[in-house]
């Protein structure tokens, strides 16, 4: 198969030119923003720059967050404490949600319930049988339903899934994936740990250390690399075995400050014949050597993926990747990828890899993209969503059973 | 009470970060330092030229010819830029590279657009010194009473009644350290015109367009970061003599300059 660089931005590309057409009489979307804490502030930011985004109200139960939430949106949103109230109040045409893990599926539900178009950050939901209950209501009550997890808006990440579906690296036989950071994860709380109210605050600052709220590096970093195994491999894990522990931040913190899984996904090959692909994900705080990324090792080839950066490395010995022929095919293709930095072949530890072609399409950012696919979505009652409940639903048990496993020593089979 | 002094740095903006805290609880100052971290890098994603995923990136590709809905953050920082544009009579300028007073704000719609073709915003140092003195409003909001941040070699915020060492190091001859300042919660701001080996300034004087020449750096000390920016910045190009005039003038800003 010939791959050109048409083929590329037709399939890269097809979000995007759905939202070019906002037309001069289309009303503005009515959005509200539900939880102003980082994630929802940059939500929050992204809609203010968004044309045809009329952003009516902005909800947090910390006043803190309230307050900066209400200085970025501006003065035409109004300020909630109590999201049952903005809803009732306001009733927004869509809302936004980024509020602790514990909390998505009763926020996700009563927003569907009032009638609202819902964008949930990731993880979708804190259990499995949330997860299943959201979706049920949200296929019933035809609303249009996304996911906050912004690679799949990435250009990076959808030229990325191109190329795997396309055989440019061959049969996917391996996926690594890790996100490692040196910091011990842990926010800032505004009073001293003597204070009276520190207790309360470190909880409700710092919940994503806590297990009554949250499902730790699984949920808030795994979630989304996870999500790249299941979307470029086409279906979830079959099971999965994980060991982790709190090792290093001995600070109070119940979930895992380090965590390694190995998962299998079963898949089945041209010819019919089954086989399975392992996917290694670790996550630890630290030591941050290896960074963030994630690598689709296949026959042909691998890519490393990053948010900022996709590069292919051909393997050795095997048929080249096919490019568009002529003698003007470098130029064709030159606006996708670009010669990487040429390696000393002579001492460089990594020769054997070669050079990479790089990936070079970064766009835009991709949490401003998928709330920009997210409105034209709504504007257009489009339920197709870039990350729909059903891919919401199967990210969220993908990372929810290896923490059962942790727990349970033992392989954990993926829910029915 | 025990006392501890806790580091962190971190890379953003093309250079390196450094954070210093005292205080009492050291994983307090760690969760602050991280903090301060993630703010740096995060204005770094919003405000660098280079990202395209920027929202200056964005602004640049987008505000030619119509103007555009963009973050009020940047918004309100842009409006700084433009009061530093007045108040320096144009030596201070975001878009003194691609012909100056390229600007025109919109506060009601929250839009920017550009004057003509080709105009492009570049914050230059000035990202360095906003950081910094966001860098400050995490420190306040979370009890820190002492700290020092620093950014590359030209940009350093000290908060508290303690006094920070800051040694300044001739720009053409790294060997020898000119000016030995006590920092006590103020800002510094270092605009070199050349480096060793550099015959011709890259500063241009965004008046007549042309390389700048004489004085070698200008250090500024201001109350805030963003504010020491703007006048090392201005002053450079005014050249010392126009700048030295300039500031006798000045009213409402409390400055302090050396020249070298």
């Amino acid at each position: 198969m010939t791959i050109t660089r048409r083929t590329f931005l037709e399939t890269a590309g097809a979000t995007l030119a759905a939202r070019t057409m906002l037309r001069a009489d289309d009303a503005p979307v009515r959005v509200a923003v539900i939880g102003t804490g980082g994630r929802g502030s940059d939500l929050l930011r992204a809609l203010t720059t968004i044309e045809g985004v009329e952003l009516i109200a902005v909800c947090d139960d910390y006043a803190a967050h309230l307050e900066q939430g209400a200085k970025y949106a501006g003065p035409q949103a109004k300020k909630f404490s109590d999201y049952r109230k903005l809803l009732a109040e306001l009733k927004p045409q869509a809302v936004v949600i980024a509020v602790p893990l514990y909390l998505h599926y009763q926020i996700a539900a009563d927003c569907l319930s009032a009638g609202c178009d819902v964008f949930l950050e990731k993880t979708m939901c804190y259990s499995v049988a949330e997860a299943k209950k959201l979706a049920a209501q949200v296929t019933t009550s035809k609303r249009v339903f996304q996911v906050g997890l912004q690679r799949r808006a990435n250009a990076i990440y959808k030229q990325a899934q191109a190329m795997v579906a396309a055989g440019m690296i061959g049969q996917v036989t391996s996926i690594k994936a890790q996100w490692h950071r040196n910091n011990s994860w842990r926010r800032p709380v505004p009073v001293p740990k003597s204070d009276a109210s520190w207790a309360r605050l470190e909880k409700k600052l710092n919940w994503r250390l806590y297990k009554a709220y949250s499902a730790g590096l699984m949920a808030e970093l795994g979630s989304h690399q996870m999500d790249v195994a299941n979307w470029f491999l086409g279906t979830h894990p079959k099971r999965v075995i994980a060991s982790g522990g709190i090792e290093y931040f001995r600070d109070g913190r119940e979930v895992y400050d380090n965590i390694s899984c190995l998962y299998e996904y079963e898949l089945k090959g041209a010819n019919g014949q089954p086989y399975t692909v392992r996917a290694n994900y670790t996550s630890i705080c630290n030591n941050a050597y290896e960074g963030a990324a994630e690598l689709i090792l296949g026959t042909k080839g691998s890519l490393y993926l990053t948010s900022a950066k996709g590069l292919l490395f051909q393997e050795k010995g095997t048929d080249a990747v096919s490019w568009e022929g002529g003698q003007n095919a470098a130029e064709a293709n030159a606006a996708v990828v670009t010669a990487g930095k040429t390696l000393k072949l002579s001492n460089d530890p990594w020769a054997h890899r070669g050079a990479p072609i790089e990936i070079d399409i970064a766009e835009g950012n991709d949490t401003r993209d998928e709330l920009v696919s997210f409105i034209d979505h709504v504007r257009r009652q489009d339920v197709k969503t870039i990350c729909d409940v059903q891919a919401g639903m199967r990210d969220c048990a993908t990372i929810l059973i290896a923490n059962q496993s942790v727990e349970t020593g033992g392989w954990v089979e993926f829910p029915k | 009470m025990s006392y501890f002094e806790y580091n962190r740095e971190c890379e953003a903006m093309g250079t390196r970060f450094d954070v210093w805290l005292r205080g009492t609880e050291p994983e307090h100052l760690e969760a602050v330092a991280v903090a301060v971290c993630e703010e740096i890098v995060r204005l770094d994603g919003v405000l660098s030229r280079f990202d395209p995923r920027s929202e200056i990136a964005r602004i640049n590709q987008a505000a030619k010819p119509n103007p555009v809905r963009i973050d009020r953050e940047v918004f309100a920082l842009l409006e700084h830029c433009e009061q530093g544009r007045h108040l320096t009579g144009g030596y201070f300028d975001v878009t003194a590279a691609s012909g100056g007073n390229g600007l025109r704000l919109e506060t009601e719609s929250c839009t920017v657009q550009f004057t003509r073709p080709n105009v492009a915003i570049d914050l230059g140092a000035l990202g360095k010194g906003y950081a910094l003195d966001c860098g400050r409003e995490i420190l306040l909001r979370y009890g820190v009473k002492s700290a020092l941040l620093h950014g590359g070699t030209s940009s350093v915020l000290a908060l508290g009644r303690d006094e920070w060492s800051v040694d300044v190091r001739h720009p053409l001859m790294p060997e020898v350290i000119v000016q030995h300042i006590e920092l006590t919660n103020r800002s510094l701001s270092c605009s070199a015109a050349r480096h060793p080996g550099q015959a011709t300034s890259d500063v241009v004087n965004p008046l007549t367009g042309t390389a700048i020449v004489g004085a070698a750096a200008c250090v500024v000390l201001a109350t805030s970061a963003v504010e020491a920016e703007i006048f090392s910045t201005a002053l450079l190009a005014m050249g010392r003599k126009n700048a030295d005039d300039y500031v006798h003038t000045l009213t409402g800003a409390e400055i302090e300059v050396q020249w070298f």
